[in-house]
């Protein structure tokens, strides 16, 4: 443990001493005061102060990850090019320990200005959150009564400096409607009758037909597929309201309303049905399951973009339920409403544990480069292993986009380099993971609750059903296994450690 | 402490093999050859060779720094490459391989704290090596800022500062003065002395007749010849009797003596002082009218290291300090001696000499300008045969290996 630290106190020293971590420190100062000072947004303060943590945090995590490649990789190469590393592994340190000792001394350094840069936001922040909005420039005398009411500083407060929980609406229950569908199919055509067409739909040769509907296991399995294609049927009808019907949505596992719960928030976004609308008409009814009902809300807003509006907490039951309807009211046209576009916000902690759990986001993400960065410098010379760490970085921050684009088709055959490419990408995800998977500046910049569990999912492992995501690190009892960025950090270094075991540190000279 | 008691190597190799290879694993170089060495305990032993001949690949080899492609090496018993093992040796490398961004004490508190030194410790050796090395005066300079010469010393306290069994140099004096090599040399005798065993790999083959008790001749990877420096560098076929200066006529009588018993005289001359010597003598006359900074304690050898507190340290400067004199370094074993195995000169030849000396002394007194210095050097150029050693070490100008 000593040895690690020597080195790792050694490393933090080298790292202070080192011009490119001046150069970037200067850069990130003068960026970070630039963005605060200077960028205005769309005018309001809210929109400036999301602008300025946009960008500010965006740009201390990218800084930060480069910084950290450039130095981790500059440290280990120089080590073994300069043959620094000779006195070093001479003396009674075990190889492990040096890896070890380089990487702590790197994170430790890259901790250090995170919560200098973090720090630095935050006062900023706290600066410009203090500016007047525009309507109280306007009025100094009723400043107080203007403060409660000034959408634009309700919106700071409430949006920004929070932490809300996001939650999804539960999925609709359909399970009546899907039996009295197929009931009521049956009754009309015979169970025998309904599978026969469905087969003949699928399989355009007749004899084929016949043949596959005299299999009595093959029946059962065209009669559970006619109830799935019924069930989504069921399920995209009921995301759809005609003019004058409503959409319901219940949401559950809400903090029950106390005298302090001054945040609900309810976000949405509309979208018309095979129509070209741009804006839409509608009402909200907000229930309390166990008790009161709140007024409706009637709003026109536009189609496909994000509105929100504030809830009268108490609406929450004490079980944490709360039901909420969308009437419409946009005469001759259908709304549709997929999943995620309805969510309910809840303030469930501060903005500071927010931002400290944020860091330890970006952290992790820093972890993870500073490990890639060990594991090819100590075997391949500084450019082409900032060239490789850079591509991993690339990669892994363009994950989303880069798994969608490779996505097998679902309506066509797909071709052989379709295939390839499909099943390469997934390759690469299994080793390199989804570093865009939580942003920390979009959650402090839409005031996100970044919860515990996030961050353990990030740190260590991910169980969840399997085929919901591509990355898996391994699949297992119906289950699947994602290894989180921490998890794979850890991997890296022993892989790095075990290279660099057999590595013969000196050459000819 | 000294090596294990049931094995008296500290460093042993058999069937020693290292071959480089390229990208593509064909054999590049065969840099070491089937070597087999046994360093024992408490002897300073020298690995001679031209550039190229593998004294530095077999000396990364015991540091565990290159693996072999066949063979074994062993030290202290135990592989190289154990934590352990690595506690009990100094290695000083062919070149200042220190963080240019770090000052002599960081350095110095680095290293020690890879040893697991407490800090009182570490800092009581720290101070007393930079003492020993002349750099307290620039001891908050960084190193990428220092002369070669710094650099080396530096490196040589860093090698020191967990007081090794095992002490591994390469090329040790090469970019230093004369008079920092020749504390180089009285350090190495001193910790010789302490019973320490040390590897000194050089091409400068003063450095290593001063002060090893036995050397290995490598060549092309493979060792060439191997003893202790009494057996590669004795002439038995030659006499050498020293005397005070003898006029004309004297050594014109030793001559008709030794031609009467058909003994060829092939030249009698004065011995001349050694460069190094002459140069020593000057600076330290320089030095000490100048005592200024680091140059007063510059050269004592730290307290931990030395064989007993104070004083054997302390005679080593003080005989360096003294004057003229060549330097005999202090050791407990018998010196090895520039001539060591002459035969016992014979009586009767002697006899008649002297009395023929006597006879044709000249009446002028010798000045003191022309007296000899009584003590003559230990071993001298036109003593010792080189032909062997020069004939194999003569290098091809290729880079050391």
């Amino acid at each position: 443990m000593r040895n690690i630290w020597a080195v790792t106190r050694q490393t933090f020293i080298q790292c202070l001493r080192t011009r490119i971590m001046v150069v970037f420190c200067v850069l990130l100062v003068v960026c970070v005061l630039g963005i605060g000072f200077k960028m205005t947004g769309d005018g309001t303060l809210k929109g400036r102060i999301q602008t300025f943590l946009s960008y500010s945090i965006s740009l201390t995590q990218l800084l930060l990850c480069l910084i950290t490649i450039f130095l981790t990789t500059g440290i280990i190469t120089a080590d073994i090019r300069h043959k620094y590393v000779f006195t070093v592994v001479s003396k009674p340190l075990a190889r492990w320990q040096y890896v070890l000792g380089r990487w702590c001394g790197v994170v430790g350094m890259m901790g250090l200005l995170l919560v200098m840069a973090l720090g630095s936001i935050y006062l900023l922040s706290q600066h410009i959150r203090k500016q007047p909005t525009r309507i109280e420039r306007k009025s100094v005398s009723s400043l107080m009564q203007r403060k409660k009411m000034d959408p634009d500083r309700l919106g700071v407060e409430n949006e920004i400096f929070a932490a809300r929980e996001t939650y999804l609406p539960e999925p609709p229950n359909i399970e009546k409607t899907l039996q009295q569908k197929i009931k009521q199919l049956i009754e009309e055509k015979g169970k025998d009758n309904l599978i026969r067409d469905y087969i003949k739909k699928m399989v355009p040769d007749e004899a084929k037909a016949e043949k596959v509907f005299d299999h009595p296991k093959m029946r059962q399995k065209a009669f559970r597929e006619i109830e799935l294609v019924l069930r989504e049927q069921i399920t995209e009808e009921a995301r759809q309201a005609q003019t004058g019907k409503a959409i319901g949505l219940t949401f559950t596992g809400l903090k029950p309303a106390s005298a302090d719960e001054s945040l609900l928030q309810i976000r949405y976004k509309l979208n018309p049905f095979k129509s070209s609308k741009t804006t839409l008409a509608g009402a909200w009814q907000i229930v309390n399951p166990d008790g009161p009902t709140g007024p409706p809300q009637y709003r026109s807003d536009s189609a496909k973009m994000t509105s929100s509006f504030m809830l009268d907490p108490r609406l929450v039951s004490k079980e944490g339920r709360l039901t909420v309807f969308y009437i419409n009211l946009q005469p001759g046209t259908i709304v549709k409403i997929q999943p995620g576009d309805v969510v309910v916000l809840q303030r469930v902690g501060s903005f500071e544990s927010n931002l400290v759990r944020a860091g330890l986001l970006i952290l992790l993400r820093l972890m993870f480069l500073a490990a890639v960065s060990v594991l090819f410098g100590v075997f391949l010379s500084f450019p082409i292993t900032c060239l490789a760490v850079m591509m991993i970085f690339t990669t892994g921050m363009a994950s989303g986009f880069i798994q969608d684009a490779t996505r097998l088709p679902k309506k066509t055959e797909p071709s052989t380099f379709e295939y390839f490419s499909h099943y390469l990408v997934k390759g690469i995800f299994v080793a390199v993971p989804t570093l865009s998977r939580t942003s920390a500046s979009d959650s402090l910049v839409d005031g996100e609750y970044i919860a515990p569990k996030t961050l353990l999912r990030e740190y260590l492992v991910t169980f969840k059903q399997p085929g919901t995501d591509s990355g898996r690190f391994w699949q297992t009892m119906g289950l699947e296994i994602q290894a989180g960025i921490g998890l794979r950090t850890l991997l890296t270094l022993v892989i790095g450690w075990l290279i660099f075991r057999r590595r013969e540190l000196a050459g000819i000279n | 402490m000294s090596a294990d008691k049931n094995n008296d190597d500290v460093v042993r190799t058999t069937g020693l093999t290292k071959v480089f290879r390229d990208f593509w694993l064909r054999e590049k170089v065969t840099a070491v050859q089937s070597l087999d060495l046994n360093i024992r305990s408490g002897e300073v032993y020298g690995l001679l060779g031209p550039n190229g001949s593998g004294k530095s690949t077999t000396l990364k080899m015991i540091l565990g720094l290159l693996y072999p492609t066949r063979g074994r090496v062993t030290v202290f018993g135990a592989s190289p490459s154990d934590v352990r093992t690595k506690a009990r040796i100094g290695f000083l490398p062919e070149e200042s391989y220190l963080y240019p961004f770090l000052d002599a004490n960081e350095t110095l508190d680095y290293y020690g704290r890879l040893f697991g030194q407490p800090r009182k410790e570490r800092k009581r050796r720290i101070g007393m090596l930079l003492d020993m090395v002349g750099l307290t005066g620039s001891a908050y300079r960084r190193i990428g800022e220092y002369s070669k010469g710094m650099q080396r010393r530096i490196g040589m306290a860093q090698a020191l500062i967990n007081d090794p069994d095992l002490l591994i140099l390469d090329e040790p004096t090469s970019g230093m003065d004369p008079l920092a090599a020749r504390q180089f040399k009285d350090l190495i005798t001193e910790l010789s002395r302490r019973g320490k065993t040390l590897i000194l790999s050089s091409h400068l083959l003063a450095d290593t007749e001063d002060v090893c008790d036995r050397v290995g001749i490598l060549f092309a990877g493979q060792l060439r010849t191997e003893g202790t420096l009494e057996d590669l560098l004795s002439q038995a076929s030659l006499t050498q009797i020293v005397t005070e200066r003898l006029d004309d006529a004297t050594r014109d009588a030793v001559r008709r003596v030794l031609a009467k018993s058909d003994t060829q005289v092939i030249s009698i001359e004065s011995p001349k002082d050694k460069l190094e010597a002459l140069f020593l003598r000057i600076v330290r006359q320089a030095q000490t009218r100048y005592r200024t900074a680091d140059s007063v304690k510059t050269g004592e050898v730290a307290q931990f290291l030395r064989a007993s507190p104070e004083e054997t340290g302390r005679k080593v400067i003080e005989e360096l300090l003294a004057g003229p004199e060549t330097v005999t370094p202090v050791t407990d074993k018998p010196p090895p001696s520039p001539l060591p195995s002459q035969p016992k000169p014979d009586s009767g030849v002697i006899a008649e000499l002297m009395s023929e000396a006597e006879e044709a002394k000249s009446p002028l007194p010798q000045s003191e300008a022309t007296r000899p210095t009584p003590k003559i050097e230990r071993r001298t150029d036109e003593a010792v045969d080189r032909s062997v050693i020069d004939e194999l070490t003569h290098g091809d100008g290729s880079e050391d290996r």
